[in-house]
């Protein structure tokens, strides 16, 4: 057998660490190998020292201001300032993430808000000048009076005059007896407010509009004049015959 | 980052550590569960119950004092920063003993590399003359100036080897629960050691048969 070769094992050998076999085998060649029992020998002697270093005694201050640093750090860690608390715990690589996802969710939410209240705005600025680029109402001239005075057709609503008036919805023609007719296509309409609704301003217990038609083939033209220059007028035309 | 990595295999591993953990008594888990439950008092106590041992591990794996005091320190942060994921039935020291290897291994990383001569360079240098004890140390060899030696012998072995040395014979750990703090092989833990067990026979050998 080659000892020098032999030397690993004798070292696991002096250490206890071969199984029960490996260790009477290596016993058999101790028997006959006065050089390794030497060096078995010097191997066990440097582990008696190195377990010496097990029983060493420690100081008990050292031992007391390891744990004094260590109780004083934790304090100062449980009563830091959050933003500390956040660049210095465990996670925070996670609370980096978090955070700029958070950005990034709160940033879309305000894009697609502001996209949405321009659009609005947009939708209403092309609704508003549709119908500001109307036609105006065509200058009817009313039927002389035997005084000269044009007459004014229809009836003016009694109570409007009180207070802004909102427009109405559409251009309803208003027939006698209170029916309302759509009118046709291309027929141009006053400048109304989408949302608006003419019946939820006028009391059930009111009629809308009363107008007396002319008997034949007079123009019809209703006049809505209020006192109050925000109030607009709206001129509402029928055609001669209809 | 390095810590962060070093702290998730240290989690990683620690399922087998407990698995090989003996059960501990009630008093002791109550003691855990107490400390995890944030009570400073049941931690101080644990500290108290493992303090000696992290220290002279650290002091033997570190070689210095000061530094072993930084290396205890930092593995009773660790200790109370991750300690809700400890399981209280079992014993926290194989737990401990990995964390004070990782301390240790953060710490020698930082160190200038006064450790790094090997043992071989050691004994061509002055420094090695210094340490011989008398003209005949086969006779006056004191234990302490032999303790001296061993200790300086330690000092230089790779940190490997110094590790799973430190463990097995120091600590008296089994060979098996080495290799399952250092997080590898039993035959590796029993290459190195007795790599070790050899080179500071040869070391301590050389200085003690060296004539002034």
């Amino acid at each position: 057998m080659n000892c020098k070769s032999f030397e690993q094992l004798i070292a696991l050998y002096a250490g206890g660490d071969h199984p029960e076999q490996r260790t009477r085998e290596i016993e058999e060649h101790l028997k006959e190998c006065p050089s390794c029992r030497e060096l078995v020998e010097q191997l066990k002697r440097g582990m008696i020292t190195l377990n010496e270093f097990s029983c060493e005694s420690v100081d008990p201050s050292t031992l007391q201001g390891i744990r004094n640093q260590v109780l004083s750090r934790i304090s100062s860690e449980t009563t830091r300032a959050p933003l500390e608390w956040f660049r210095f715990s465990p996670f925070w690589k996670w609370n980096y993430a978090l955070v700029a996802v958070l950005v990034v969710a709160i940033l879309s939410v305000a894009l697609f808000r502001l996209n949405l209240f321009k659009r609005s705005h947009q939708e209403m600025a092309t609704m508003t000048k549709k119908e500001l680029a109307l036609p105006s109402a065509p200058k009817v001239t009313p039927a002389p009076t035997p005084s000269g005075e044009p007459e004014v057709q229809g009836t003016q609503r009694a109570g409007l005059n009180e207070g802004p008036v909102p427009r109405p919805r559409s251009n309803h023609r208003v027939k006698s007896g209170g029916q309302t007719e759509r009118p046709t296509q291309s027929r141009p309409g006053p400048i109304v407010s989408p949302s608006f609704e003419i019946s939820q301003i006028i009391p059930p217990h009111i009629e809308p509009f009363k107008i007396e038609f002319p008997k034949k083939a007079d123009p019809l033209v209703v006049k809505w004049v209020t006192q109050d220059p925000d109030i607009e007028i709206i001129w509402l035309v029928d055609t001669k015959g209809e | 980052m390095e810590l962060e990595i070093r702290d998730n295999s240290l989690m990683m591993t620690g399922s087998l550590l407990e698995a090989s953990n003996p059960p501990v008594s009630q008093e002791y888990s109550l003691l855990v569960k107490r400390a995890k439950a944030g009570d400073i008092g049941a931690f101080e106590e644990l500290m108290i119950r493992h303090e000696r041992r992290v220290f002279l591990t650290a002091l033997r794996l570190l070689g210095h004092p000061e530094n072993a005091r930084d290396a205890a320190q930092d593995v009773f942060l660790r200790f109370h920063r991750f300690i809700h994921r400890v399981d209280e039935q079992r014993d926290l020291a194989p737990w401990l003993y990995r964390m004070t290897v990782n301390a240790c291994h953060d710490i020698h990383r930082k160190q200038v590399k006064v450790n790094t001569i090997s043992l071989d360079e050691f004994q061509e240098t002055g420094e090695a003359q210094s340490m011989v004890p008398s003209p005949h140390p086969d006779e006056n060899l004191s234990r302490g100036e032999e303790k001296r030696i061993v200790a300086e012998a330690l000092k230089r072995l790779p940190e490997k080897e110094r590790t799973a040395l430190v463990l097995r014979d120091i600590e008296g750990l089994s060979t098996g629960e080495v290799a399952r703090i250092l997080g590898s092989s039993e035959g590796t833990v029993r290459s190195q050691v007795s790599m070790a067990r050899l080179k500071i026979k040869k070391f301590t050998e050389r200085l003690l048969r060296r004539k002034p």
